[in-house]
């Protein structure tokens, strides 16, 4: 199959780029649970993850990138905290519009302010381990071509699978067996019945915030090495990784995992064999259906049929 | 309480009304142009482009500032009017309404993408005001427009030294990846045509987003036609992922670019993977090794100095469109004096040795510009090394 | 309950407008804000539609570029390429967008807020990278060279011994000020309209609807068919503004039609105030004034890069956070709240967060 290694070299790139939609649904999904808000900015989380490790270790600090890379993601949380702490007051009051509308206006701001602090430029970043390419030889069995080109993996993009992998775990971790997660699978499931038992709703909204905007960080730092950064970086991510939490079921966690790994490889492939002209369509054309279809995504449809 | 709230609210809402109507209403006309002339300019200097529009916002400033220190035109000073478009179409066009009805100016520079110039062509045509674009597009001047101008090097030069690099190579079969842009849609047609004169086959076509952050699919397709070398034609950042992929891939045939990575931002952001790339630039990067019975070596380095000089940075060729604009809308003002029409015509005429090549207009070329504005070098290790 | 203007205050406002606009061009010495007020018209007739599907309907809509760029693009690729007159043109252009809003809005409006945000966003996006890479839409470079819009009579011309129906150019809207006067009329009609619509029968099912979408149902209303009824509407204002644009400014191209614009508009709505028809109005003009304004002063401090961005972005959510119900009401509201100190004053109704159906 002379199609093989690119079949190969899509799933694999597939994977990692869905790596980082999975971890902005989840962000997603993690706010949404919480707080019923649909946060527009969580792909700036992102921008901001690669833009202030990228400030951090050029001049005039020069911080290696072991400390450059968790100060940005701790930076970036205190930032998520504080759009968690302007959304307060609106919440209470305010429609799923105002709120949509508001978060659009943060993530413009995110935008303006990342533009004038470090310029429109791309910027590159240094890997987290810098290494060639590995090159993976398909074994002829599989590929009957002798010249056969070989599967390219970049070491970065296995620190991107491998920190969303880790995310993922931690996640699941602390939703299991932390207060504050369980705290929030409580108000993802009923809102008013864990406000009666007890929660402390205002800490769980900066808290949701917090850990939306760091796993976004981390994913954006991670990425920035392979895309290079730019203050515009997060739009595309922010609206994929959306459209991902969307047909996974807003509000599921695997749900939005899945989903993004299937939007990375989906687009890769789509890329690749059917046009990359329109690949960025991919995503939306998908969400398009989804929504048509069956709104509360794939695994709701999955239930229908199985009842 | 309440009704301070209610206050402050209401007092800020017409607030923001009232500034609006200020805006409108305090805007005086500026004096008819009598004693200073009026040249005004348009570039993107914020938004995507800002990385062509500031350089050649800077530049202006800088000429302008440096030419009424030497007593201006004639006696008369000079003064520029510069907006910034934002890099937006719309707004490309209301900067270049409000210069002209506004600001009256003589002639306009700018605007710094093709994009944002056509868009402006049909109302400063509509107007009679000469324009000297500083932006690529072969659109542009082509059909000639009679009150449009450009001082960037055309395609069809840059092109046309890509042909000839891959002639004496012996490169015959070739794939064509460009960004999805008026730039480079303009350079892929030119390969197209000029291809096809030199026969040159293109065995592969592709494009990308400007936003988009991986091409290895695009990469995969082109691989598997075999093409003897790969030319890239866009600006950064799509061109720098492009040379990544290439090496990530394994690809090791030779990879040639348009002049729009003719910046130390694109070695910057290729990293290693920029070596061995090759690409036509203006002259403005490789001023110093330029021989010296070369027309264009003084005006480099003059410009060069007295950038770097100003504003403590490398100058650019974006930097040198807007110089060469300038300096034409100067020269022909101290021959026909402040008249839009007697200008348009003097500018036809002009010849000069600028930043981005020999200018020698006519009626026919609003561009003035030919292949010998351009030289083909490689990426060495951060360098621009000339090559044949 | 939202107040409605009666219909003498919309006659009132109406006729005041008129005179405004008629007499207007004569007090302003530079024609270059001649051009900015019509692109404040423009806007308006795209913001009033957005205005009627959010504020009234309480639809958001994320995408509405699309509809824009529709009208646009319809005009100029049928006047360019197909040499048809500019006013069929634009006919055929808002018929074409009200048939894809329909079939766009129906599936898309059983959806609740957030999802219809994201399903119109969703569909911006595929009509903006379609824009992009269509060739017939010409790509990156867009389209240019659409003629002036223009008035005339038909007459009946003798050539080479056939009858030909020709026009005579009685009026041709060429220059800033017929600019102004044609973008200002329709601007004027559709505001019109737009003010019966919401006073009418329909307008009051509307509202009922954005109370309360159960509570609507079980009225009897049709939920379903006035939200797509609104939408459609929405879409033919923005393709009107479209042709507009095309056959003022000659020249699109799509980057004029992108995510970016859709959010301004909304932005608009949201400074005017979403329910309010005149509202729409005073969003498109303080938001374009802004944006002059910003220009002007860009030009004397350099260093404010990219202000207008952040401007946007703390306009936008400091109005949605102190001063929800837009420009207009806050305004209209404060003055009520200032002069009349003695009567009992019902706090207008914070706009009522959706009852969350499971």
């Amino acid at each position: 199959m002379g199609l093989l290694p690119d079949i190969a070299q899509c799933l694999f790139s597939g994977l990692a780029l869905g790596s980082i939609f999975a971890i902005v649904a989840v962000g997603f999904t993690i706010i949404f649970s919480s707080t019923e808000v649909v946060n527009f900015a969580q792909g700036e989380f992102v921008m901001l993850g690669a833009m202030l490790s990228y400030c951090l270790v050029s001049e005039p600090l020069k911080l290696p990138l072991l400390l450059a890379v968790p100060l940005a993601v701790a930076i970036a949380l205190v930032v998520g905290m504080g759009l968690g702490w302007v959304l307060m007051r609106p919440l209470k009051k305010a429609s799923p519009v105002s709120l949509i509308i508001i978060t659009v206006g943060a993530s413009m701001l995110l935008q303006g302010i990342a533009s004038h602090l470090w310029g429109i430029d791309q910027v590159s970043l240094p890997e987290f381990t810098p290494h060639d390419p590995i090159n993976l030889t398909l074994p002829f069995w599989m590929t009957h071509n002798h010249d056969a080109y070989p599967v390219t993996i970049q070491v970065q993009e296995l620190w991107v699978m491998g920190l969303a992998a880790l995310m993922v775990i931690g996640l699941t971790l602390f939703f299991r067996f932390t207060m504050m997660g369980k705290a929030m699978r409580a108000v993802a499931a009923n809102r008013h019945g864990a406000r009666l038992v007890g929660v402390n709703v205002s800490r769980l909204v900066m808290g949701a915030f917090a850990l939306s905007a760091a796993m976004g960080a981390i994913a954006g730092a991670a990425v920035a090495p392979i895309t290079s950064g730019q203050y515009s970086m997060g739009t595309m991510m922010g609206l994929k990784g959306f459209a991902a939490a969307i047909v996974g079921g807003l509000g599921s966690f695997p749900g939005s995992i899945i989903a993004g790994l299937f939007l990375g490889v989906l687009e890769t492939f789509g890329a690749r064999f059917l046009s990359s002209d329109y690949k960025d369509a991919f995503a939306f054309i998908i969400l398009l259906v989804v929504l048509f279809v069956s709104p509360n995504g794939i695994p709701a449809l999955l239930r229908r049929k199985a009842n | 309480m309440k009704r301070l709230t209610a206050l402050i609210t209401t007092s800020c809402a017409l607030a923001l009304i009232v500034s609006g109507l200020l805006a409108f209403t305090g805007m005086q006309p500026a004096q008819a142009a009598k004693e200073p002339y009026v040249i005004g300019a348009v570039f993107d200097a914020s938004g995507p482009a800002a990385p062509l529009g500031v350089p050649e916002q800077d530049t202006i400033k800088m000429l302008a500032k440096q030419l009424n220190a030497l007593g201006g035109i004639n006696g008369h000073p000079v003064r520029v009017v510069i907006y910034d478009n934002a890099s937006d179409e719309a707004q490309s066009v209301m900067a270049v309404k409000k210069l002209i009805e506004s600001d009256h100016v003589l002639a306009i520079i700018g605007p710094s993408q093709t994009g944002t110039t056509l868009a402006a062509a049909q109302t400063v045509g509509a107007a009679g005001v000469p324009m000297i674009s500083c932006a690529a597009g072969i659109k542009i001047v082509s059909p000639v427009k009679p009150w449009i101008f450009k001082t960037a090097q055309s395609d069809v030069s840059a092109v046309a030294r890509v042909i000839d690099y891959l002639r004496a190579n012996r490169i015959s079969k070739i794939a064509v990846i460009s960004v999805a842009n008026a730039f480079g849609d303009s350079g892929k047609a030119q390969l197209e045509a000029q291809g096809k004169a030199a026969r040159i086959q293109i065995v592969a076509e592709e494009s990308f987003g400007d936003k988009d952050t991986d091409m290895k699919a695009q990469l995969m397709r082109i691989r598997s036609r075999a093409p003897q070398a790969v030319v890239c034609w866009g600006t950064n950042p799509g061109p720098a992922i492009v040379a990544k992929n290439m090496q990530a891939l394994g690809m090791k045939v030779p990879l040639i670019m348009s002049h729009g990575v003719a910046n130390k931002k694109f070695i910057e952001l290729a990293g290693n993977a920029a070596n061995g790339v090759v690409f036509p630039t203006g002259k403005l990067n490789v001023a110093e090794a330029l021989s010296n019975g070369d027309d264009q070596k003084k005006v480099l380095l003059l410009y060069a100095a007295t950038f770097k000089r100003e504003y403590n940075r490398d100058a650019d060729g974006f930097g040198g469109y807007a110089y060469d604009a300038f300096q034409l809308i100067v020269q022909a003002l101290k021959k026909v004096g402040p008249d839009r029409g007697k200008l348009r015509a003097e500018l036809e005429k002009s010849r000069m040795v600028g930043v981005s090549g020999v200018f020698r207009f006519n009626a026919a070329d609003h561009n003035g510009l030919g292949k010998d504005a351009f030289v083909m070098v490689k990426v060495i290790n951060g360098k621009w090394i000339p090559v044949r | 309950m939202k107040q409605t203007p009666s219909i003498n205050a919309t006659l009132l406002i109406a006729v005041l407008s008129l005179a405004i606009i008629l007499l207007l061009p004569h007090f302003v010495h530079d024609k270059y804000y001649l051009c900015v007020l019509s692109f404040v018209a423009i806007y308006t007739i795209l913001v009033v539609g957005l205005n009627l599907l959010m504020g009234y309907a309480g639809q958001v809509s994320l995408g509405h570029a699309a509809f824009y760029a529709m009208g646009a693009y319809t005009s100029a690729i049928l006047t360019t390429q197909y040499h048809l007159s500019s006013w069929l043109a634009m006919l055929i252009g808002v018929c074409l967008t009200a048939g894809i809003a329909y079939l766009v809005g129906v599936p898309c409006l059983r959806l609740r807020g957030h999802y219809l945000a994201m399903a119109t966003l969703g569909f911006g996006w595929i009509v903006y990278i379609v824009l992009l890479h269509w060739d017939i839409t010409g790509g990156t470079s867009g389209i240019q060279g659409m003629p002036n819009l223009s008035i005339g009579l038909p007459l009946l011309s003798n050539q080479a011994g056939h009858f030909h129906l020709a026009w005579s150019n009685l009026l041709v809207f060429d220059n800033d000020e017929r600019h102004f006067y044609l973008t200002w009329a329709f601007a004027l009609v559709i505001l019109i309209i737009s003010a019966n619509v919401v006073s009418s029968r329909v307008g009051r099912a509307l509202r009922a609807l954005h109370g309360s979408e159960l509570a609507a149902a079980t009225l009897g209303i049709n939920v379903a068919r006035y939200k797509v009824q609104v939408f459609v509407l929405s879409a033919a204002y923005a393709s009107i503004a479209g042709s507009l644009y095309a056959h003022t400014v000659h020249s699109i191209s799509p980057s004029l039609f992108g995510f970016t614009f859709s959010v301004s508009l909304v932005v608009m709505v949201v400074v005017g105030g979403m329910a309010s028809v005149w509202g729409a109005l005073l969003g498109a003009f303080s938001m374009t004034m802004l944006v002059e304004w910003l220009r002007t002063i860009g030009q004397s401090v350099p260093s404010l890069r990219e202000f207008d961005v952040i401007a946007h972005g703390i306009i936008l959510m400091l109005v949605m956070i102190f001063m929800p119900s837009g420009l207009f009401v806050t305004i209209r509201d404060g003055f009520a709240r200032l002069f009349r100190r003695r009567t009992p004053q019902p706090l207008p109704a914070p706009p009522a967060k959706e009852v969350a159906l499971p």
